[in-house]
């Protein structure tokens, strides 16, 4: 639908005025959030960055948000636009549909800092907090580097596409409720890295995901993998955790498949 | 080698194993309701006949027991799931657990002693049912 | 401002609601069975309520709440076992149960309402 309309647009310039409502907060003016609204000539395949930054420039300069990149790589300019978590870099006016006004707020079920800038730092201690990283107890400095299966990368190649933008996390109502709770970004970096063949300490992430705030408060819900815009499986990535939790792995048959210790045997 | 089971990994198990189940005796149920006995004339007389069959006491039985800790089980997952409510959680949980056990004792007492009052029965009239046999005789 | 409900959140929210709904008449359900205990004149007048048009109409309520939750029981344990991915999978599956649930409400409703209708005729 969008896709069509992008095209007609870049066929022939159609130029309008749309009113985009923007989420304010500025502690140091007023304790409340407030809505300003701010009416451009806008084009339909202009990006909703583009237009935060022409707001920034030529409308209003107090303005804050967080950009970097502009291409999708960086994840820092997430954000609610029309009641959806997703990237300002990535989303076009033409996304929303009609002549209504576009909502902008910031993410939700975070502290808000200024603004469409939120603080991330709870976000991402969840995430460290999984230890989403390879532990190789054997494993030497000097020696080959650990590899993996084609088969076993492709288990988690869905996963390893993150880009730390927490769109997901703060799309899910379990969040909301319970600022505790992992998150979905945590959970598929912890089924990332539990899937992952060259992990030995699996077990450790496994106790952390387990508890009161990890896997169970997922409800299948889904509006993680709708806020993706990296089109993770997110809901899937979290299935697999419940899926081992639920299983158990073998470890000896997890660990058999490393393919460094039989290449080194050959050579 | 296989690491300890996580706590919780047993209620998500059994809540989606309780439900399977659920739908099949729930289905049964409205089957027995709605066709086999007919929900206007579920008199005292018909539970009587009904639960003369062991078959029927035990359905009702198994969809009572496993309700209720579906349900309990399903209230739990939802209280858990307020940060608030969760300080509270050993009140909440036993106010729930006492409700789902003082159900489920008062119901299985109910199917297990249920035995029908011999000559009781005749002596009552349902209006309901006279209501029914006078429609009946217009016809 | 709202974070908007898909498809998704919608069939959790109907998924709670109707599951806290059901329990509720479960207990109440049971309580009522303990007219069975007292005597079969108590018995038939409780039964009784079951033939008012309200309760009639409310039953199909209750209908539709077990068909919302048990199918969408269904649907979260496809979604959690299958493996399938779920991005577009999920939002398929609800449309089968919201298509499911219509198809299954409409004999239902016929068949509960129509001792209603019959008392009505005659």
């Amino acid at each position: 639908m969008s896709i069509l309309v992008n095209l007609r647009s870049r066929q022939g310039f159609i130029e309008m005025l749309r009113v985009f409502r923007i989420q304010r907060f500025n502690p140091e003016r007023e304790p409340n959030q407030w809505v300003d609204e701010y009416t451009l000539e806008v084009n339909e395949d202009d990006k909703i960055l583009d237009i935060l930054l022409k707001i920034r420039d030529e409308v209003d300069t107090t303005l804050g948000f967080r950009a970097s990149c502009a291409h999708g790589v960086c994840g820092s300019d997430g954000m609610m636009i029309d009641g959806l978590n997703r990237l300002a870099c990535q989303t076009f006016v033409g996304d929303v549909p009609g002549r209504k006004p576009i909502n902008i707020a910031p993410l939700k079920g975070v502290p808000v800092e200024k603004d469409l800038i939120v603080d991330m730092d709870p976000l991402l201690d969840k995430v460290k907090s999984v230890n989403p990283w390879v532990v190789a107890k054997e494993h030497k400095a000097g020696e080959r580097e650990l590899l993996m299966s084609q088969e076993d990368f492709e288990k988690i190649e869905d996963m390893t596409k993150c880009i730390w933008c927490s769109c997901c996390t703060t799309s899910c109502p379990s969040l909301w409720s319970d600022s505790d709770y992992l998150g979905p970004q945590a959970l598929v970096m912890a089924a990332r890295f539990i899937l992952d063949t060259r992990n030995e300490d699996a077990e450790k992430i496994i106790e952390k995901v387990g508890g009161l705030d990890g896997v169970f408060r997922c409800h299948t819900i889904g509006n993680c993998t709708d806020a993706c815009p990296r089109d993770i499986d997110v809901t899937g990535a979290i299935a697999a955790v419940k899926k081992v939790l639920l299983q158990g792995i073998d470890n000896e048959d997890k660990f058999s498949n490393i393919v460094w210790e039989k290449g080194d045997e050959k050579e | 080698m296989s690491y300890k089971k996580v706590p919780g990994t047993f209620a998500w198990w059994f809540q989606r194993i309780s439900g399977s189940f659920l739908i099949i005796l729930i289905f049964i149920h409205f089957i027995d309701v709605h066709f086999i006995f007919g929900v206007e004339n579920l008199e005292y007389e018909t539970v009587a006949e009904k639960w003369n069959k062991p078959f029927w006491r035990i359905m009702d039985a198994l969809m009572l027991v496993f309700g209720m800790i579906h349900g309990a089980n399903g209230i739990e997952s939802i209280l858990l799931d307020y940060k608030k409510i969760r300080k509270y959680k050993a009140y909440w949980f036993f106010f729930i657990r006492a409700i789902s056990a003082v159900t489920i004792i008062i119901g299985s007492w109910i199917i297990v002693t249920f035995s029908p009052e011999e000559g009781s029965v005749a002596k009552y009239e349902s209006p309901v049912a006279e209501m029914r046999d006078e429609s009946g005789s217009h016809e | 401002m709202r974070y908007s409900i898909k498809e998704g959140m919608l069939s959790w929210l109907l998924h709670r609601l109707t599951g806290i709904g059901i329990f509720i008449f479960l207990i109440i359900h049971v309580m009522g069975a303990i007219y069975l205990k007292i005597g079969p004149e108590e018995w038939n007048h409780h039964v009784e309520l079951f033939n008012t048009p309200f309760f009639r109409v409310a039953e199909v309520g209750l209908m539709g709440a077990i068909l919302w939750h048990g199918l969408n029981g269904l649907r979260i344990i496809i979604i959690d076992f299958s493996g399938i991915r779920t991005s577009h999978f999920a939002k398929f599956l609800f449309w089968i149960i919201v298509f499911l649930t219509i198809l299954l409400m409409l004999p239902g409703t016929y068949i509960l309402l129509k001792p209603l209708f019959e008392g009505v005729a005659g």
